[in-house]
C-alpha cells in the first residue's frame, strides 16, 4: 500500500479550508432555506358562499363579489373577490374571476359581440375578447378567464380559488 | 485558487500579498488564549449573517414585531435556528469579548506600542452593549418591555442629563412604538457601521504590532516575530 505524503503544513491547510467550507455550508445552507422557503409555499383558499343557488339566472353570467380572508405572513388581509357565475341548468355552475388573463383589468359581460358570435366578455384595457366560457377570442389574451371551484351546500353557492 | 486564474487575478489585485500577510503570516507557538480574540469575531460573524436574514421578516412597527418574530420562530422553516443563533451567538459574544479582555490583562497586551488596540477594544464592548440595549427590544414581548424599562431607569439616574437621556433613548416621555424603531435603526444602522469601522480598525493594529511577548518572558524575539 501506497501511503501518499503531504506535507504537514498543506495537510493542515486543506483542513483549515475544509472547516471554513464546512462552517459556511453549515449558515449558508439554513441561510438560502430560511429565505426561500416561505416564498415558495402555496396555502390553499378557504371556500366562500357567494349566494343561494337561485339567484342565479340560467341565461347570463352573474357578477358576485365576495370578501376572502387570506393570511399572508402573520398578517390576514381581506381581499374582494369578484366572480361571473353562470348556469345553464341551475344544479351546475361555472364560476371564472373577472381578471383579464392578460394584464389582470376588470373584464365585463357584453351581450353581443360581433368576434364572438354572441355573448361573451370583454377586456377595455387592449381589446381582448372571450367567449361566454372565457375561452380566447381576439386580442392579446394568453389563456382562458381563470376558473374557480364551485360547491353547493344547502342551497347556498361556493366559490374557491384554484 | 487556480495558478493560471490566481495569477491572472493577482496580476490585477495583489490578491495574494494581502492573503499572505493576513492568512500566511508566521506566528509564534501560542496560548488557546490567543484564539479569543478570533473567536469573538466569529461570534461577529454568526451574528451580522443572522442579523440580517432576520431582517427579512422583522418589521419593527408595534403592532408587526412581535407578531413578525413569532412567525420567524413558528412558520418560517429554519427560522428558530436563524433566531437561535443570533439570540445565543450574542450572549456568546459578551462573554467571549470579556474573556478576551481578561486574557490581554492578563498578557499585559495593552500597554505600548498597543494602546490604540486597546482603546478601541474596549470601544467595542461598549459598542456591544449598546447591540444588547437595542436588540432585547426588538422582540416587542413582555420582556423584552420590561426589561427596558428597567433600563432606561438606570440611564434616568444619570446625575444632571439622566432625564434627558432617558428621553433620546424613549424617543418620548414612555416606552412606545418610538422607542422599538429608534433601537431597531440603532441596532441595524447606526451600530453595525461603527462596528464594522472599529473592528477594521481593531484588526489592522493587531497585523500591525503582531503579538505581545508574554510577560514573563525576555522581550527578544517574539515582539517581532509577526511584525510586518
Amino acid at each position: 500500500m501506497v501511503i501518499p505524503r503531504m506535507p504537514r503544513r498543506e495537510f493542515l491547510a486543506r483542513m483549515v479550508g475544509a472547516a471554513t467550507g464546512a462552517i459556511a455550508a453549515l449558515l449558508g445552507i439554513p441561510a438560502a432555506v430560511f429565505v426561500i422557503g416561505p416564498s415558495q409555499q402555496r396555502t390553499s383558499s378557504d371556500w366562500v358562499p357567494v349566494g343561494p343557488i337561485e339567484e342565479f339566472p340560467l341565461d347570463m353570467p352573474k357578477l358576485v363579489n365576495a370578501t376572502v380572508s387570506k393570511q399572508r405572513g402573520w398578517v390576514v388581509e381581506e381581499q374582494e373577490l369578484s366572480v361571473f357565475v353562470s348556469t345553464a341548468d341551475g344544479s351546475d355552475f361555472v364560476a371564472m374571476s373577472d381578471k383579464c388573463t392578460h394584464l389582470a383589468c376588470r373584464v365585463r359581460y357584453v351581450e353581443e359581440i360581433e368576434e364572438a358570435d354572441g355573448p361573451g366578455f370583454f377586456c377595455p384595457c387592449h381589446n381582448g375578447i372571450f367567449d361566454a366560457d372565457g375561452g380566447i377570442v381576439g386580442g392579446p389574451i394568453p389563456r382562458p378567464l381563470d376558473r374557480l371551484d364551485t360547491k353547493v351546500e344547502e342551497g347556498q353557492l361556493f366559490v374557491r380559488e384554484l | 485558487m487556480g495558478t493560471r486564474l490566481g495569477d491572472w487575478v493577482d496580476q490585477r489585485s495583489g490578491w495574494r500579498q494581502s492573503w499572505t500577510r493576513t492568512f500566511l503570516a508566521k506566528i509564534p507557538r501560542l496560548s488557546w488564549g490567543h484564539t479569543l480574540g478570533a473567536a469573538t469575531l466569529m461570534a461577529v460573524v454568526i451574528l451580522v449573517v443572522t442579523g440580517i436574514l432576520l431582517t427579512v421578516y422583522y418589521v419593527s412597527s408595534p403592532s408587526d414585531a412581535h407578531q413578525s418574530v413569532q412567525y420567524v420562530t413558528n412558520v418560517v422553516p429554519l427560522g428558530w435556528l436563524i433566531r437561535g443563533l443570533h439570540h445565543w451567538a450574542a450572549s456568546a459574544l459578551v462573554v467571549l469579548a470579556i474573556a478576551h479582555l481578561i486574557r490581554v490583562i492578563m498578557h499585559g497586551a495593552y500597554k505600548y506600542p498597543r494602546e490604540f488596540t486597546w482603546f478601541s477594544g474596549i470601544a467595542l464592548l461598549l459598542l456591544v452593549f449598546a447591540f444588547g440595549l437595542t436588540g432585547s427590544l426588538l422582540p416587542w414581548d413582555q420582556r423584552a418591555y420590561w426589561a427596558t424599562q428597567v433600563r432606561i431607569e438606570v440611564f434616568a439616574t444619570v446625575p444632571f442629563v439622566g432625564d434627558w437621556l432617558a428621553r433620546f433613548l424613549q424617543g418620548g416621555e414612555e416606552i412606545s412604538g418610538l422607542t422599538l424603531s429608534r433601537f431597531y435603526a440603532a441596532h441595524v444602522w447606526l451600530l453595525p457601521l461603527l462596528l464594522f469601522g472599529l473592528v477594521w480598525m481593531h484588526l489592522r493594529l493587531v497585523t500591525r504590532h503582531g503579538i505581545s511577548s508574554a510577560p514573563d518572558e525576555e522581550p527578544r524575539v517574539r515582539r517581532r516575530a509577526w511584525r510586518r
